[in-house]
């Protein structure tokens, strides 16, 4: 049992490897039930449960819950369950889903809280000079925040079973699973800011309001605005070269200003 | 190799190319909330910013232009780092090239590409593979998974190879016809224009805010969210990001808006503030 829970877990660990290579698909749960069943001794089992998972998961699933649950952990612990069990796959996802919607907000609280102390140390190490570093916190960063929480998560769930990890689950604070799923939706700001910073000055702050406004009003969807873009790009700098010294005045004939704040 | 006044030393090789591909492969590895990918490209980069400059500072200066955001499709993010790696070695070769325009060419290519990615690997690709390696598997055949992994990934490597060599030969011989003309500002100009519009438009697609709560009672309550989005639509992501840009301009600590941004999130959700 001790020893089928650590495999368990080398095998949840082994297979987020997959974003260090290529992201090739290796985590979805038609891979992890060939894996799983092969742990477990029930090959045939374990491909059966994971195609079902695979199909159970393909879409945006949401079976209950407000988030979906993280389907690496959801799918390696249903098959895992559905074997140890000797239940099908339906019941098994019932058993394994409290789990891999904690692991959601593990893998939340690890993406916020740890993974910028890797992110602020390759920034120091740049500074410094010492590209070696960054190189270190990049590939460091991925194991400790992806790879090791999923190995320390799904074996110990597998080894203490459902009852006890839904336990847990109900014991953390609704507000706190929310509020990180909430600043997640708030951080990409910070780096849109900071490639903005990089790139934008007075005279072309405009275009930023306007590939906002065509967006927001709109919806037109990120290749058209490419293609707007490309088009006023060529007629502000080929077509009507003059006209790029006077910019800003675009604004007073268009309707964007309201946006300007 | 391009560029006539090349020292041999200083140009890229089929190698660095090679390592940049493999390097790619780790692309999503770090992601992360505040830049994403960007650790990833920059570790896909460093080989070439070793090649083409000498000067450590010269290294640095390139290596935290890569540290910036980045988030686009992996399987094609090749197309983007191939770009770049022709970019920084005229920029290496040519003193008046202005580096910004290396952010600015990636900036608006990020997210094109990744509408195009998305629908081609995660709609296409990978529903193809999955509809074929189920129905195999649901019989217990392990030519399931098997069949789902070589039909998404044998495309898949392809494409991520060959985007490189495009984006990197495209890169070299618009650049050096652009360098002969003298239309480099123009380029910046154009390539800022462009960059901006597609950072504009990631504010409502990357930024989520909505608040929770409703105004009146019975037939006439309204949700606030349904207020603010009729003043304007992606009010409170734009807001967000006015903020944050404010505080990266008053050069705040990166760390400290990070905490300012969860404390706000668990704090307002604590409340109730916020919809999930």
């Amino acid at each position: 049992m001790l020893i089928q829970a650590i495999l368990v877990g080398l095998v949840a660990m082994c297979v987020t490897f997959e974003w260090a290579l290529g992201t090739c698909l290796a985590s979805r749960p038609i891979v992890t039930g060939v894996l799983i069943g092969l742990v477990m001794g029930d090959l045939e089992t374990g491909i059966i449960v994971g195609a079902t998972l695979e199909m159970v998961f393909i879409g945006s699933v949401t079976i209950g819950a407000a988030v979906p649950p993280d389907v690496i952990t959801g799918g390696i612990l249903g098959t895992a369950f559905a074997i140890s069990t000797g239940q099908g796959a339906e019941v098994a996802l019932t058993l394994a889903f409290p789990i891999a919607s904690l692991y959601l907000i593990v893998d939340n609280a690890m993406t916020l809280v740890v993974m910028p102390f890797f992110v602020h140390k390759a920034d120091a190490y740049v500074a410094q000079g010492n590209l070696e570093g960054m190189e270190r916190m990049h590939l460091l960063g991925g194991f400790v925040v992806k790879s090791l929480p999923r190995f320390v998560v799904c074996s110990l769930a597998f080894y203490l079973g459902t009852p006890v990890m839904n336990a847990v689950l109900e014991a953390i604070p609704e507000f706190v699973s929310n509020g990180l799923v909430v600043a997640g939706g708030f951080i990409p700001a910070l780096g849109i800011s900071l490639l903005a910073s990089m790139i934008i000055n007075k005279q072309t702050a405009v275009f930023f309001v306007l590939g906002f406004a065509l967006c927001a009003y709109l919806g037109i969807p990120m290749l058209g605005i490419a293609v707007i873009g490309a088009c006023l790009a060529v007629i502000l700098v080929v077509v009507q070269p003059g006209i790029v010294a006077q910019t800003p005045q675009l604004t007073s004939e268009g309707s964007f200003d309201d946006d300007d704040f | 190799m391009t560029t006539s006044n090349a020292s041999g030393a200083h140009s890229i090789t089929k190698q660095d190319l090679n390592k940049v591909f493999l390097r790619s492969l780790t692309m999503e590895y770090s992601w992360n909330y505040e830049r994403q990918q960007h650790m990833g490209y920059c570790f896909s980069m460093l080989p070439i910013i070793r090649r083409v400059y000498d000067k450590k500072e010269d290294q640095i200066a390139a290596t935290q232009r890569h540290m910036e955001f980045f988030n686009t499709t992996p399987y094609i993010s090749t197309l983007i780092l191939g770009i770049s790696a022709a970019m920084e070695e005229s920029n290496s070769k040519d003193a008046d090239f202005d580096a910004s325009s290396i952010n600015s060419v990636k900036a608006a290519l990020m997210s094109p590409l990744a509408g195009i990615g998305d629908s081609l690997f995660w709609g296409t690709l990978r529903v193809i593979a999955t509809g074929l390696g189920v129905s195999l598997a649901m019989e217990g055949s392990i030519l399931g998974p098997l069949l789902f992994l070589i039909v998404f990934n044998v495309p898949h490597y392809i494409i991520r190879w060959f985007c490189l060599k495009w984006g990197y030969g495209f890169g070299t011989s618009f650049l050096s016809k652009i360098e002969e003309s003298g239309l480099m500002p123009k380029l910046t100009m154009g390539a800022a224009v462009l960059g901006l519009m597609v950072i504009g438009a990631m504010v409502p697609n990357l930024v989520s805010v909505s608040v929770a709560g409703s105004l009146g009672t019975g037939d006439s309550a309204q949700t606030i969210q349904s207020i603010i989005d009729g003043i304007m639509p992606s009010l409170l992501p734009l807001l967000v990001t006015l903020g944050v840009f404010e505080l990266v301009q008053h050069k705040v600590r990166i760390a400290w808006i990070l905490i300012i941004l969860m404390a706000v999130g668990i704090v307002g959700s604590f409340f109730g503030i916020f919809a999930v």
